[in-house]
Parts: C-alpha cells; sequence; structure tokens
C-alpha cells in the first residue's frame, strides 16, 4: 500500500543543516499532514517531493515519475487572467484540450464559483481566490497533491470553510494529499496520517494515524483530545 | 436617498481637486508668460527674444499656411516609422535577452556604444549614409531603440518567481507561458519605455530635420525661419513641436494606463 517513499533525506543550505534524514511513507490516496514549528523546514521537504529543489543525500521512491500540483499559501494567480482562464492555464500542458476544459468547469463548479468564471482575480474576495487556488490544484489530474499552508493566515470561520472545500473536492477525485501546517487542529480535522518535524535541524519526531473518518470529524472536537495532547508535547517538547 | 447623501461629498471634493489643480496648472502658466513677457520688454530685441504676443501672431500666421500641415504629415510619419522601426525591434532583443542571458551579453557592448554616442554625432554619420529624409528615422531609431529595449528586457526578467515557479509546477509549456504570463507580466515595464521613447523620437527626429533639411519637415521649417533670422516664427514652429510631442504622449499614456497589468503584473 505504501507508494510514496522518503528515506533519509537531508537537505542543507550552505552551513545550514534543514532537513537532517527524513524518513517517511505515503500511502495512496491518502491526506497526510507534515506538522511542525515555524522553521523547521516543512516547506523545503515539500519542495523536495514535488522536485523543486534536490535533496543533498537520501532517496525517493515513487515521487520522481509521480505528477503534481500544488496549492501554495499565496493564491498565485495570474491577474490578467480570469478564474476559469487561471485553472485553464494550469491545465494548458494536457494534451486533451477538451477534457482540460471539462476539468476547468467542473471544478470551478465544484468550488462555488460557478458564477465567476469571467471574474478577474482582483475582483474575488480573499477567500474565493483561495477558493480558485484550492479548484486549480484539484483540478490538475496529478497523482499527488501538495499543499503549502493552503490554510493559514486567514480566520478561522473561513480556514474551516476552506479545508471543508479540501474534503469535498478530495471525495469528488481521491488523490494522494499532502499539506504542512503548523495548526494542530488543521491537521487533526484533515489529515489520515499526522507526521510531527522537530525544529531544525528536522528530523521525523512522531507518526500517527488518526483513526476518526474524516466525514465524521469536527474541527477541535475533543473526540482528538489524546492525540491533540500527544502532539502538543511533541511540538513542546 | 442615503446612499446619493453618503457619496456625493467625495465626488465634490474630487471635482474641487481637480479645479484646484487646473487652476493651478493656468496660474502656472499665466506665471510664466508674464515673465517671458517682462524678459522681452527688458531685453527690447525682438531678434534676440519676442514676446508671447508676437510668438501668436506668427503661429496664427503659420496655422493658415500649407506649409505647416506637410511640415506636420512629413515629421509625423517620420516619427512613427522611427518609433514602430524601434517597438519592434526592441521588444524582441529585449525579450530574447530576458530568456536568454548569453543574447543579453551579446548585445551589450552595441548597446553600450549607441547609448554612449551623443545624438548629433549619430545624426552627422547619418549624413554620410542615408538621404534627407531617412536621417531623422535613423537617428531617432538608434536612440529610441535602447529605452525599449532596455524597458522589455526589465519587464522580462521582473516577473514574479512565484507565478513562475507555480508554472512550472502545473508544467506550463514554455510557449504557453511566454503569451499569457511572461508577455503579459513584462507590460507595465514595455509601456512605460514606449511612452519615453516615442517623445525622444519626436525630439530625435526633429534635431534631424533642423540639419538634414527634408522637404516637408518641422526641423526644417525651424531651420529657415533661423536663417532668416525670425525669432518668433523659429518659436512658433517649436510650439507647434512641443504640442505634438505633448498629445502624442498623452494618447500613448492613455493606451498604456489601459493596457498596463493589474497590480503591476504581480501574483494575486
Amino acid at each position: 500500500m505504501n507508494c510514496f517513499e522518503l528515506r533519509r533525506i537531508i537537505k542543507r543550505f550552505g552551513p545550514l543543516e534543514v532537513l537532517a534524514g527524513i524518513d517517511a511513507s505515503f500511502n495512496s490516496s491518502s491526506v497526510t499532514a507534515i506538522l511542525g514549528p515555524s522553521g523547521c523546514g516543512k516547506t523545503t521537504l515539500l519542495n523536495i517531493i514535488a522536485g523543486i529543489l534536490e535533496p543533498d543525500e537520501g532517496s525517493m521512491t515513487g515521487f520522481p515519475s509521480a505528477s503534481f500540483s500544488y496549492s501554495f499559501q499565496e493564491p498565485r494567480l495570474l491577474p490578467w487572467l480570469s478564474s476559469m482562464d487561471n485553472l485553464l492555464f494550469a491545465l494548458s500542458g494536457l494534451n486533451d484540450k477538451a477534457v482540460g476544459a471539462e476539468r476547468a468547469a467542473r471544478f470551478l463548479k465544484s468550488a462555488g464559483l460557478e458564477g465567476f468564471g469571467d471574474a478577474k482575480p482582483f475582483g474575488l474576495s480573499g477567500g474565493m481566490k483561495r477558493r480558485l487556488s484550492l479548484a486549480r490544484a484539484f483540478a490538475y489530474p496529478s497523482d499527488i497533491l501538495l499543499l503549502d499552508e493552503a490554510f493559514s493566515s486567514v480566520d478561522l470561520k473561513l480556514r474551516i470553510e476552506l479545508m471543508d472545500l479540501f474534503s469535498l473536492l478530495w471525495r469528488e477525485e481521491k488523490r494522494t494529499a499532502i499539506f504542512v501546517t503548523h495548526d494542530i487542529h488543521d491537521a487533526l480535522y484533515l489529515a489520515d496520517q499526522i507526521l510531527v518535524l522537530s525544529s531544525r535541524p528536522s528530523k521525523v519526531l512522531d507518526r500517527l494515524d488518526v483513526p476518526i473518518s474524516r466525514e465524521s470529524r469536527r474541527y477541535a472536537s475533543r473526540e482528538l483530545i489524546e492525540l491533540e495532547e500527544r502532539l502538543y508535547r511533541q511540538i513542546l517538547s | 436617498m442615503k446612499t446619493a447623501k453618503a457619496s456625493s461629498p467625495p465626488k465634490q471634493s474630487e471635482r474641487a481637486r481637480l479645479l484646484s489643480r487646473l487652476g493651478s496648472g493656468l496660474l502656472g502658466v499665466a506665471a510664466a508668460l508674464l515673465v517671458w513677457k517682462l524678459i522681452s520688454i527688458a531685453i527690447g530685441s525682438s531678434i534676440i527674444l519676442p514676446g508671447p504676443g508676437e510668438v501668436a501672431q506668427n503661429l496664427g500666421a503659420l496655422l493658415f499656411s500649407s506649409r505647416l500641415w506637410q511640415a506636420i504629415a512629413g515629421t509625423l510619419e517620420r516619427v512613427l516609422l522611427s518609433f514602430i522601426l524601434s517597438v519592434l525591434i526592441g521588444a524582441a532583443t529585449g525579450a530574447a535577452s530576458g530568456l536568454h542571458p548569453w543574447f543579453k551579453d551579446f548585445l551589450a557592448p552595441l548597446l553600450t556604444t549607441i547609448r554612449a554616442t551623443p545624438v548629433l554625432a549619430l545624426i552627422l554619420i547619418a549624413m554620410f549614409w542615408l538621404p534627407s529624409s531617412g536621417v531623422p528615422i535613423f537617428s531617432a531609431f538608434l536612440m529610441a531603440y535602447p529605452i525599449i529595449h532596455t524597458s522589455t528586457y526589465a519587464g522580462i526578467v521582473s516577473i514574479d518567481r512565484e507565478l513562475l515557479e507555480m508554472a512550472d509546477v502545473f508544467k506550463v509549456p514554455p510557449s504557453i507561458q511566454f503569451f499569457r504570463l511572461k508577455l503579459p507580466a513584462a507590460r507595465g515595464h514595455f509601456l512605460s519605455g514606449t511612452k519615453n521613447a516615442l517623445g525622444l523620437c519626436w525630439k530625435v527626429v526633429v534635431a534631424g530635420e533642423v540639419l538634414s533639411q527634408p522637404a516637408f519637415a518641422l526641423g526644417t521649417g525651424l531651420q529657415d525661419a533661423r536663417l532668416s533670422l525670425e525669432t518668433g516664427t523659429v518659436l512658433a514652429w517649436a510650439v507647434v513641436t512641443v504640442f505634438l510631442c505633448g498629445i502624442s504622449e498623452f494618447l500613448l499614456g492613455f493606451v498604456a494606463k489601459r493596457f498596463a497589468p493589474p497590480q503591476g503584473g504581480k501574483a494575486e
């Protein structure tokens, strides 16, 4: 079942060692949260997985041959293109243009932006731009979906709405998703598996599975208090 | 009703601000004319400095002569030709330099030489090689081309890295990245460069015409009036040139504002 693996991944920027031997495995069609303090190298690890950065040492299984879509911390939309054209831009590498157009229209609708296909990003609210960015990541038919703090820097209500949208889109087309966050509640709300990274130079401190199905979870629920306490202990240690 | 009342004060203040700016501008013009008039009275010679009234009379006479309109048509044609040439070639080499650093290095010595060459030297050299009507076009092209090249290059290299990274992650083909991301993102720098280049084309074309003397040209009119010691007519030709240059820059600025990328081309 383990389709994707990282073994002893080490990354240095000059004399600064950021990742000090990361071992992890990711089940196919599962959602993994990479949890850790700010500056511990979560985004670096995501960029290594996506092939944007090369690791200095270590090996990867499954990732080099996979295709990726990415939802960044900022929506990263082209301001001169409409919402629909932003999706089509990301899908322009597909061989079948009709499939690209169908996927763009479908995920725009699923993201609740059906009536905003012609709107330019500056005409959208901050929440709509985030939804569009998520829709773009799902519309691209990748093997792996990477999310870099895609739910952060927004108020709690919008954050939960975005995470619910993620769950909705993920149910529509299940795929392996890896997201980085420093918020324990976000990780417990969305992930099947949580990897806890230490401070820099980071290693995997803990790996735990969330035993409740995503559909029946509530945000910051008391049902997961034991896992929450365990994660707090790890982070604060 | 409440909404209308709430929105009217900002509109009024906007109008008041515009009127105030217009009033200040007109006051500035009136002050400059007054200073000009006082200096011309102090000098007391219309050959050295005629007053604004005399220049206005000469301008009125010029406006009713077919020579002025033929000269405007001739100069406008040269300005447009040199501008279009510099835009086409400057945009192509600027974009190529932004995309391929080796091409930037390849062109660097040529561009440095062109930039360092005085306009007058260029015009005098061109007079050996080209017919009189071609000299202003060639000179203006060589002066405006580096501006367009540099602004296009700056636009390409200043593209938001986050957008490029996003396009790479989604494996957007290079041709689509170029036409849908890089070119639109570079538009702001490019348009600002074209505005500067157009102003320069006017100045260099007229300077070239003064020396090369094509049949129908504002520069030829200026030079003929200077040779006849008609300073008032020289100033009248100069006023026409300044007016045309200002109008064309204004029109291009209007177009540039309309087509500039939103948010300065940065990611949303």
